[in-house]
């Protein structure tokens, strides 16, 4: 599987991978579909990675020249870029936001779209600076809350495999998206971190209870009970609009990256939902007002047959 | 579903409100003497409604009720165990308006006068609907294994127990309930133990304050309720509406 073609933005995915071979191949379809997509590249790697990486997109058909001389195509050497915000006592968090939030802000602020690669968090974690590189990682979610944009970051197997960090390991899994290439030795310690899970459900008004013990589930799963009651009633809104108003059979997508957990409904229904005024007189239509109020972000967008509704909650 | 003697007498003693759901596995007479050969033994006045001899007028019913309660103590009786066949005693097409109006008023009664009641309701007559809205309004259930979504029960001191979800599988029901229970004003609903309630169920709620201006009182409210309740600016559209501890 290549995660390249299923990056969203505000994805989180980290690789452990067994072979350089295999981190080639996923950096190099990342960013060719960044460049293809008139996307900007960030790329912070050792600049042996980043040779192999460049060579990739040029057999790829990239230009990568011009792709850097454009602005699309951002390299920087990890080890000199850690060297910038980490300190003795680990990594600086105003140094990381003038450093690394600067570079990304001013990628975001011209209105494209902006996929990351890092390999700094393994360059800590290859330098038994393990909690420096979850301090990393969290620095990294932290910036992904203020501007949209997709990161993905690697990890040898060797690395990370028969150490005796599995709970520091499953930490770094929980604080990303998706999990990539977990590799047969790692086995269930990165398997589990679940990021995305999706359940179908009939156009039925009992199907607003199973969609909301789904939810419920999940976030138990996920040690994230605190968004319970949140997430209870925007699936159940956003449930109830599938099988009321699009009389629909409609799908929940659960998904979380970093401290946020997204709640997504997609149904058959045409009906673009509307976010009505919500005057304190209205008898109907504060459903969404609701969601509105509660989601740090929201939104809609059409499908080819019918329409997906999403809610981002996060604490 | 099959009911036992002990699983008849065990749901009596547990509430004094049962929603006995009567099918074709069971008889009703049998289970019917049961109860009432129990209630003799308790020192309660065994009484039969319906059986085509009851009135169809819930007022009526309501009536009598309190009457032979009233009647029992005065013969020295510690109340009444009511066996009541509902399909005597409700009009023919009640609407599920009508049974959890009733039932309200009943379960509301059956507190005051510390009576035993036993409302029986044949699945060959009551569709699924009518079964699952009287359930909701009863705080004991025999001869069903269907659990209600939500319920709305009598507790004491004019407070109305509200439980379970409150969600689009039981909006109708839910707002027959509220309707029924807040012709009191104020009308106290303890919802300490409500799990869930949707945007249409509060508004059921502000609805039947704003209506008459009643005031209702939220009992126990999570914190979550009541920021979905100001989130939906509900405490603007029905300022009567006061939570409490």
């Amino acid at each position: 599987m290549t995660a390249a073609a299923e990056v969203q933005p505000r994805d989180h995915l980290v690789q452990f991978y067994e072979h350089e071979s295999d981190l080639v191949d996923l950096v190099g379809g990342y960013l060719s579909d960044a460049l293809s997509d008139g996307e900007i590249g960030v790329v912070v790697a050792t600049p042996a990675h980043t040779a192999a990486f460049l060579a990739a997109l040029t057999a790829a058909g990239a230009d990568v020249e011009r792709a850097r001389a454009a602005g699309s195509l951002v390299v920087l050497d990890a080890a000199e870029t850690l060297a910038r915000f980490v300190t003795a006592g680990g990594p600086d968090p105003a140094s990381f936001d003038a450093v690394i939030g600067e570079l990304i802000r001013g990628a975001v602020a011209t209105g494209r779209q902006v996929r990351a690669y890092g390999e700094m968090v393994a360059l800590l974690w290859d330098d038994q600076q393990v909690l420096a590189a979850i301090e990393l990682e969290t620095l990294w979610n932290g910036l992904a809350d203020q501007v949209s944009f997709s990161l993905l970051c690697a990890y040898p197997l060797a690395s990370v495999n028969g150490s005796d960090l599995a709970a520091q390991l499953q930490h770094v899994c929980h604080l990303h998206s998706t999990v990539v290439g977990t590799g047969s030795d790692l086995g269930g310690r990165a398997a589990g971190a679940g990021a995305t899970v999706t359940r179908d459900f009939a156009a039925h008004v009992g199907s607003a209870w199973a969609a909301r013990r789904f939810a419920l589930e999940t976030l138990a799963d996920w040690g994230r009970e605190d968004l319970g009651a949140d997430a209870a009633i925007v699936v159940t809104e956003l449930a109830a609009n599938a099988v009321v108003h699009a009389r629909s059979d409609f799908q929940v997508e659960m998904s979380r990256q970093g401290r946020a957990v997204r709640i997504s409904v997609r149904d058959s229904g045409a009906a673009t939902p509307a976010l009505r005024a919500a005057t304190s007189t209205a008898e109907s239509g504060r459903g969404l007002g609701l969601i509105a109020g509660i989601a740090k972000a929201w939104g809609h967008h059409p499908l080819e047959a019918g329409k997906l509704v999403w809610a981002e909650l996060r604490v | 579903m099959f009911v036992t003697r002990d699983a008849a007498l065990r749901a009596v003693k547990r509430a004094s409100h049962v929603c006995w759901v009567v099918d074709a596995t069971t008889s009703y007479a049998d289970v019917a003497a049961q109860l009432l050969e129990y209630g003799a033994e308790s020192g309660l006045k065994p009484l039969s409604y319906g059986d085509g001899q009851g009135t169809r007028e819930a007022s009526s019913l309501l009536a009598s009720l309190r009457a032979d309660s009233e009647a029992a103590r005065g013969e020295g009786f510690a109340g009444v165990l009511v066996v009541a066949a509902m399909d005597t005693l409700l009009p023919t097409d009640s609407s599920t308006e009508a049974i959890v109006s009733l039932e309200v008023a009943l379960d509301a009664l059956v507190a005051e006068l510390g009576a035993t009641l036993v409302c029986a309701y044949p699945s060959s007559v009551f569709d699924t609907s009518a079964l699952i809205a009287a359930l909701c309004v009863h705080p004991a259930r025999l001869g069903s294994d269907q659990i209600p979504q939500f319920r709305v029960t009598a507790g004491v001191a004019a407070t109305w127990h509200v439980s379970g979800d409150v969600d689009v599988a039981v909006t109708s029901t839910f707002a027959a309930a509220v309707r029924a229970v807040s012709v009191v004003d104020p009308c106290v609903l303890d919802v300490a133990s409500l799990e869930f309630i949707d945007v249409a169920g509060m508004r059921i709620i502000a609805e039947a304050a704003r209506a008459n201006a009643r005031t209702i009182v939220l009992q126990g409210a999570s914190s979550s309720l009541r920021r979905h309740w100001a989130l939906c600016r509900f405490d603007e559209f029905a300022p009567t509406v006061a939570f409490t501890r």
